[in-house]
């Protein structure tokens, strides 16, 4: 296992006036490459600021943050744009997909970073939409409007994948699906996968359990042998 | 309701830019409304005023020597309320290079035409040794009350002393002999008592105050009746005084230019005003729904909403109303008041304005009302959450094989449009009007340097042309034309009679000319007919003549009328008239006409006077009159492009914002996804340049349109061909796509600064 993420020291401070709000108060942890993690924690914790800075959304206060051996708190904005568009694929709570744009064309906008090739149908198989592809957002469900957000976070072939609370908006059984795919991207493209939420159900399933409190790390735990999503009693 | 005004001001505050824009567009509508109709509204009211004020005499009988019985017959018709008699003669006075000074003695106190007295004893007709002199005059000499004047007139001379300074409402615009510019300190006018008059007292003007307006045939046949025995008698209303008639064509001018500009500017404020004002509900949408859900009933919702639109749109219009009148028509007093001569030049407003002003609240109070009450008829518990996203589909472009072609940028930009066509039609329209007001300023200015070069290098190719004195010799005409190389001609002011369609027009007489080149209507040299009669297409449409007709005219002052048959047509932009060589002339004219030249023209530079002459224009004085007649239009075009400029950064600034607040969390999405500013940028100035290519391309035909209703105003004496230089359109177009692309430039931070993290928290 080689270590693809690294937390130094990291504190994320936010200033308003007078008042000083420690979001992240000198976190350290490291992740490795293919894991897959899921960080608890109560409302407030410092989860989402967690992920915000790893995928290059926000910049620390000060600490380092080492992805792939390069500190991205030194990035200049330019740097950062590349970062995200080169290794981080992100999946959010209201999917954020572009209203304007099919599915298809959703994740195809992907070449436009990458200046990969993508092939749209194939993607969109991969997460079980067939024949969705000239659909537009507004058009389809919940859940299946996240995963074609999936499908368009892993199209640039990211080295990581953010999720921040992926299945908030979601009703539990179409959340297990979403989990579940994104489980065995994990485990079948060594893609790291970093999910952050409140729900602890979902902490056996996870290769690394991080738990955050008050914007300092409660406790890291180590599964040998995580649970399958799909066997988690909802 | 204490904590719903608390709100409003809070509002205000989070959504100034907004807000902001629905007051500037208040304010810029009814300002460039009331400022731009403000320069002809105001000199309209002042002069209107003046003339009431001085009781600016409704017509004057020119005659010989009006005797006592004869004014008494004149002021017991019916029509007329009053009659003064006095004399008015050519005087000059006693400075350097002789300035001509028109001396009015007056039969006692008067009440038609009094002068505006500007400072001094007003009027007193028992004041023998007392003179009242006009104030430009004054001014440009230097004289003030107290001092001495010597006027020579036939011989005598009148000495007096100033008593006052004055402006009379019959000397709005005048100017010395053979020249096109006023200069005041050749020309001037003035006021005696007949009791002080030194010479033979000889009455040779009647003013004329009537009951109501005066049919003018009618009136002059009535007093051709009762004066009898002045066979020299003229009758002449009051809009055929020289300067209420100029100053009249002039407004008129004016008018024209302006013409719908002030109406467009309205119209494209009140539709970004209606735009914004709606967005901006909508945008508050599940604020009114959770409103409305705590229990606040529709009506106090309703109004904390309209006192939005009421307070914002109200405020901007009534500043537009003050400032508008009190800035814009400040511009052209200073060129207006080197032709003219008003007592005072000021603003004024007319019932329009307000009307405008009003239109912009009860517009904008009307459309926030429409916009609260769709959502107030929703139930609460679907308006506290927002709008579903309407459902777009694919039309026929997207199924096309082009569209696999195109990018992100374009599917996207195309679809943004597609799903907001009222910001999108919104924003051509505003880029539209924008592209017309600054297409159609530079085309009326290209116009009008058109039409200078057309008849000033094309047609006259003369230096000098001098008018010769109606008494002239042969052997002084003979020296003059071997002296200056010149050409003959005659000129004359004719009427023209068609099918009960009368005209006055100029009559040229010539041989051949090299000086003098008539052209088609393209522009072309064209020979007149020697044997023929050729006349001007603009006369012959006004008149509705064509080549073959038989055309009634004959010289203004001579009572024989003459047909002779239309062979051929010419264009000029000015004079429209008749053309004919003198053989023609004398054969249609039989024994009533003989030719006589009274006009010469010449190649040189003539700067000395000749016997027989009484006056010379140059090439150059036309010039610089010609520029200083059109300083107002050219003033006018900078003023309609200025603010053709501020709308369209307001416009589009206005509708870009509501775009960009509406996709904020687009571009968050998008920047989180990988993209970087520049592309963001360019997503947005894809749109922009779209919609500037739509309102540039559909304002080209519409500013023709526009120009054309313009110049077709200018009246009967003038053909004004529309025409814009490809230099000016091509500034046009770089106006419209660089404001568009300045505007987009006013986004670039806004995109730098969208919030990754903040954009994507929820869907609020």
């Amino acid at each position: 296992m080689t270590t693809m993420i690294e937390f130094e020291n990291v504190s994320r401070i936010y200033k308003s006036g007078e008042n000083e709000l420690k979001a992240l108060d000198n976190l350290s942890l490291k992740i490795d490459k293919g894991e897959f993690v899921v960080i608890l924690g109560p409302s407030g914790a410092g989860k989402s600021t967690f992920l915000n800075l790893l995928g290059g959304l926000d910049t620390a206060t000060s600490g380092k943050i080492i992805v792939n051996g390069q500190n991205i708190v030194d990035y200049d904005d330019k740097q950062l744009t590349e970062f995200r568009a080169k290794e981080v694929g992100f999946i959010f709570q209201f999917y954020n997909l572009i209203p304007n744009l099919t599915a298809k064309e959703n994740i195809e906008l992907m070449e436009d970073i990458t200046g990969l090739k993508i092939d749209g149908d194939k993607i969109l198989e991969s997460v079980g939409l067939t024949g969705h592809g000239s659909q537009f957002p507004s058009q389809l469900s919940g859940g299946e409007q996240q995963r074609v957000s999936i499908a368009r976070a892993v199209a640039k072939q990211p080295a990581m994948l953010l999720c921040d609370e992926p299945t908030g908006a979601l009703d539990s059984n179409t959340g297990v699906l979403i989990l579940s795919l994104l489980q065995s991207m994990c485990h079948e493209q060594n893609t790291t996968v970093v999910i952050v939420t409140h729900n602890a159900k979902l902490a056996d399933a996870a290769d690394k359990l991080i738990r955050i409190k008050n914007g300092q790390i409660e406790d890291i735990e180590i599964h040998e042998n995580p649970l399958d999503v799909n066997e988690i009693e909802w | 309701m204490k904590k719903l005004v608390k709100k409003m001001f809070r509002d205000l505050s989070d959504h100034k830019i907004q807000f902001l824009s629905i007051f500037i567009m208040a304010f810029i509508g009814v300002f460039a409304y009331t400022g731009i109709s403000g320069e002809v509204v105001g000199i309209t009211d002042v002069s209107t005023h003046y003339y009431e004020d001085t009781n600016l005499a409704d017509g004057w009988i020119y005659g010989e020597d009006f005797d006592k019985n004869t004014l008494k017959d004149i002021q017991e018709m019916e029509e007329v309320q009053n009659a003064h008699r006095e004399m008015v003669v050519d005087t000059v006075a006693n400075y350097s290079s002789d300035p001509d000074i028109t001396l009015h003695v007056l039969e006692g106190k008067q009440d038609i035409s009094k002068f505006h007295l500007f400072k001094g004893k007003d009027f007193n007709p028992n004041d023998e040794e007392g003179i009242w002199i006009d104030k430009r005059f004054s001014d440009n000499r230097n004289l003030d009350i107290g001092d001495k004047i010597s006027l020579k007139y036939n011989g005598t001379t009148i000495s007096k002393t100033i008593r006052g300074i004055m402006y009379s409402p019959e000397y709005v615009y005048y100017m010395q002999e053979g020249s096109m510019l006023p200069d005041f300190s050749q020309v001037g006018f003035a006021y005696i008592s007949s009791e002080g008059a030194n010479f033979d007292l000889k009455y040779n003007r009647i003013t004329i105050d009537s009951y109501e307006e005066l049919d003018n045939k009618e009136f002059s046949e009535e007093v051709n009746d009762v004066l009898g025995q002045y066979s020299y008698a003229q009758f002449v209303p009051r809009e055929d005084n020289v300067g209420v008639s100029t100053l009249q064509d002039e407004i008129d001018q004016h008018h024209m230019f302006t013409g719908i500009f002030p109406i467009i500017f309205v119209l494209v404020a009140l539709l970004t005003l209606l735009t914004t004002m709606s967005r901006l509900i909508s945008s508050q949408r599940t604020q009114i729904g959770t409103l409305k859900a705590m229990g606040f009933d529709n009506k106090s919702i309703i109004y904390h909403y309209l006192s939005y639109g009421f307070v914002l749109s109200m405020a901007g219009s009534i500043l537009g109303l003050i400032i508008g009148p009190m800035t814009i028509p400040y511009l052209f007093y200073p060129s207006m008041s080197a032709m003219y001569s008003l007592p005072h030049w000021g603003p004024a407003w007319d019932v329009s304005f307000f009307v405008v002003a009003a239109l912009m609240v009860i517009f904008s109070v009307a459309v926030t009302y429409i916009s609260i009450k769709s959502i107030n008829d929703e139930n609460p518990a679907d308006a506290v959450r927002p709008k579903a996203p309407k459902i777009v589909t694919s039309g026929f472009i997207e199924r096309t094989r082009l569209w696999n072609r195109l990018g992100f940028n374009a599917r996207w930009n195309y679809r943004d449009a597609k799903r907001n066509k009222v910001r999108a039609i919104m924003s051509i329209f505003g880029v539209f009007a924008c592209a017309l007001l600054i297409m159609s300023a530079f085309g009326m200015y290209d116009s009008m340097n058109d039409v200078k070069d057309w008849q000033y290098n094309q047609i006259y190719k003369y230096e000098s042309k001098l008018y010769l004195d109606e008494n002239i010799t042969d052997s002084q005409l003979s020296a003059i034309l071997d002296d200056t190389n010149g050409e003959e001609m005659m000129e004359q002011g004719i009427e023209v009679k068609y099918k009960g369609k009368k005209q006055t027009a100029l009559m040229t007489v010539y041989n051949e000319s090299e000086l003098f080149n008539p052209t088609d209507i393209d522009r072309n040299y064209i020979d007149i007919d020697p044997n023929g009669v050729a006349i001007s297409d603009r006369l012959a449409e006004v008149m509705g003549l064509h080549i073959g007709d038989k055309v009634r005219w004959h010289i203004v002052g001579n009572p024989q009328w003459i047909d002779s048959e239309i062979t051929q047509t010419y264009a000029t932009p000015f004079g429209q008239g008749i053309i004919m060589s003198p053989k023609v002339y004398e054969k249609y004219g039989d024994d009533d006409y003989n030719y006589s030249t009274n006009v010469i023209l010449t190649d040189k530079k003539i700067d000395k006077n000749y016997t027989g002459v009484t006056s010379i224009s140059t090439s150059e004085d036309i010039s610089s009159g010609w520029n200083e007649m059109t300083e107002a239009m050219d003033l006018m075009v900078y003023v309609l492009i200025t603010f053709a400029i501020v709308l369209a950064v307001v416009v589009l600034y206005n509708l870009g914002l509501l775009s960009f607040t509406e996709i904020q969390r687009e571009l968050a999405t998008l920047k989180v996804l990988g993209f970087d500013s520049k592309s963001l940028r360019r997503l947005l100035l894809t749109q922009n340049l779209w919609f500037s290519t739509i309102g540039f391309i559909l304002a080209i035909p519409a500013s023709y349109v526009m120009m054309e209703l313009m110049m077709g105003s200018t009246g009967a004496d003038y053909y004004f061909p529309i025409h814009i230089y490809p230099a000016n359109l091509l500034i046009s177009l770089i106006m419209t796509f660089g404001l568009s692309i300045l505007v987009n430039l006013m986004f670039s931070r806004k995109i730098k600064r969208v919030n990754m993290v903040e954009s994507l928290k929820s869907n609020e």
